[in-house]
């Protein structure tokens, strides 16, 4: 069918992009001036709001532009990308758990050279803040994404987030954030071929999140974001195999947000890594709970795939709360 | 296959239908939500955006767990749109689980959120339709069927089910919408499993002894095509039975897709299938595909 072939007008889209950086600039200027209680400072990076949306569940930005306004957001953390374009698993690939969603999608994603080609452009021109999440089988593989986003710098990439957490892959991904070493031999990879700001996905599927975060903070990391999925599984009783062709998949939503508030906490009260707090985050509420536990800033992952919105409601109510609490910054909630 | 939404948007669209493509998410009042067969359900909604901009074969993501202001149930859930008219937009769905338990007990009035529409739509430019409808995948294919009753379109509509419980008669979606363009129940094929209406068999026996009599229009000029929406193993007997059809060559085949989904929008990636194009996404490469391409 045509539309899975990819030869739409792209000279069109950039124009149509053109015009609209040109609004949201002078929007952006007003953004700033009223949103100085909510700019937060992450290590080196520096956000108008402390609202990111988390890699994986806001695609490359661009399914989110008819629906949400994205320069208002943070900064969004784009779809995991690897050296060569990955097809994913097989399908089924999602199910809904109580109050969780299982998800083992494998990692699909166009590959590093076709996003900073060709959907970067786009992207850059309805957001200045974009957090390039990278993954890969060797640590090697990881120093070659870092090597050649640093090689493509835009302005609009604002940080290099490391994903050695993803649940749903065989090598790679976990295999390095199951361990100290594995999570430093990465870190320091990454480190070594960029100056950009680096961020490191932690998995919670560790004995002792503390350990590996320090590990990272001696490689090189400037902040470390937590947490990724939860290992999990559902088994389809009738047909009597897992729900998911993967077997286990990863577990995100309302349901693991305790688990991530405790992780963030361990992290925030034992070490100086700034933090950036994931896990099962609907509203600003929730979003004030990783606050006061320590976070510099927050990711919105699942919320996002349920209300697109989500994201901007966390950042409205966010103010609200600070200015009627009295709050001069994010960071003033530390408890 | 390059992934990315907005590429296989525009692709689909000609500058004029290109300032439709906006989705927006909107709460939407229930008019009717009434039972009209076993564990079916109608359901019409208010929203004069949607029910414009909607496209035979397009869906909407409905928000079950705003209702209570909870995490649960956590996910939208896809459903075809049946049919609309004017400010209304209609639903046709069979409770299968939590989340169309739920969607059963909500009184008219009630408001809930919707995105929508989504994802491509029929062709409505052939000849001759052929339309097959399994079980509840005739929601979809009665909005085929009236918008090709509108253009003049010469169509046939078989619909299967297991028994007559479960069938859903066109006459009566008909008189309960009030749709002067819906075919009464004269001109559809029904065809049961049991046979307690209708044929006896499976919709796809009939598609292929239709297929293979000679009451097809043999001319070389009329294009037929078949549209379907159903379980997968009708869409699988449909594509199977094209290959080995000697007319399989000379006739089209769309299938309305269904799958679990977490967004409905492009995001989440988790409605991926198998083709011989490689995976796509439900979602926004769909729900309507190229049938012949399935594996």
């Amino acid at each position: 069918m045509d539309n899975y072939k990819n030869n739409y007008n792209n000279d069109k889209i950039k124009t149509d992009c053109r015009e609209k950086k040109g609004d949201n600039a002078i929007s952006n200027e007003k953004e700033c001036e009223k949103n100085n209680l909510l700019s937060t400072q992450i290590g080196p990076i520096s956000l108008p709001n402390p609202v990111i949306l988390a890699s994986g569940t806001c695609g490359y930005g661009l399914e989110l532009i008819d629906l949400i306004d994205i320069s208002s957001i943070g900064a969004i953390a784009v779809k995991g990308l690897s050296l060569l374009p990955r097809v994913g698993n097989p399908p089924p690939r999602i199910i809904e758990t109580p109050c969780g969603l299982l998800n083992a999608i494998g990692l699909e994603n166009v590959g590093i050279d076709d996003f900073l080609k060709r959907l970067l452009p786009i992207i850059s021109s309805y957001t200045s803040r974009i957090i390039i999440n990278i993954l890969g089988d060797t640590a090697l593989d990881y120093a070659r994404l870092a090597k050649i986003i640093e090689e493509n710098r835009d302005d609009a990439i604002i940080g290099i987030e490391v994903n050695i957490s993803c649940p749903n892959v065989k090598e790679g991904g976990i295999a390095f954030g199951r361990s100290s070493k594995g999570a430093r031999e990465v870190t320091g990879a990454v480190r070594g071929e960029t100056g950009l700001p680096l961020i490191v996905k932690l998995s919670p599927n560790v004995a002792d999140i503390v350990e590996i975060a320090s590990s990272v903070q001696e490689a090189g990391a400037d902040a470390v974001s937590l947490i990724n999925t939860v290992l999990g599984m559902a088994i389809d009783i009738r047909k009597r195999r897992s729900r998911l062709s993967n077997i286990f998949g990863g577990l995100s939503g309302p349901c693991i947000r305790p688990i991530a508030l405790r992780m963030v906490w361990e992290v925030t009260h034992s070490l100086s890594i700034p933090v950036i707090g994931v896990g099962g985050i609907t509203s600003w509420r929730d979003a004030v709970e990783f606050f006061m536990a320590g976070a510099s800033a927050v990711q919105v992952g699942t919320a996002t795939l349920i209300e697109p919105d989500t994201g901007i409601q966390i950042i409205k109510g966010l103010e609200r709360f600070m200015i009627k609490e009295g709050y001069n910054s994010v960071k003033d909630m530390k408890i | 296959m390059v992934y990315c939404f907005y590429n296989s948007l525009l692709n689909h669209l000609n500058d004029k239908e290109r300032e439709f493509a906006v989705r927006k998410d909107e709460y939407c009042k229930i008019l009717i939500n009434k039972k009209i067969a076993d564990n079916i359900y109608l359901m019409s909604l208010r929203n004069s955006r949607i029910s414009k901009e909607a496209r035979p074969g397009q869906f909407v993501m409905l928000a079950l767990h705003d209702l209570n202001r909870a995490s649960d149930p956590l996910l939208r859930r896809p459903f075809s749109i049946c049919y609309a008219k004017d400010d209304v937009f209609y639903l046709l769905y069979r409770v299968s689980g939590r989340g169309t338990a739920i969607m059963s007990t909500l009184s008219p009035h009630s408001d809930i959120k919707v995105i929508g529409p989504l994802g491509n739509w029929f062709s409505q430019d052939i000849s001759f339709h052929i339309l097959v409808a399994g079980g509840i995948g005739i929601a979809p294919l009665l909005f085929l069927n009236a918008r090709l009753n509108k253009l003049g379109l010469s169509s046939a509509l078989l619909c299967g089910a297991r028994s007559k419980a479960e069938l859903i008669g066109t006459s009566q979606i008909k008189d309960l919408l009030q749709a002067d363009d819906i075919s009464p129940d004269g001109a559809a094929q029904y065809v049961t499993e049991d046979g307690s209406k209708g044929h006896k068999g499976l919709v796809t026996d009939y598609l292929m002894e239709l297929i293979e009599s000679n009451c097809l229009p043999q001319h070389p000029d009329n294009k037929i095509i078949i549209q379907a929406c159903g379980p997968m193993p009708m869409i699988r007997a449909v594509r199977r039975l094209l290959l080995r059809s000697r007319w399989g060559e000379n006739i089209r085949f769309e299938a309305s897709l269904e799958s679990v989904m977490a967004c409905g929008i492009g995001l989440c990636l988790g409605c991926a299938v198998e083709t011989r194009y490689g995976h796509i996404h439900i979602c926004k490469d769909g729900p309507v595909v190229n049938g012949k391409k399935l594996i």
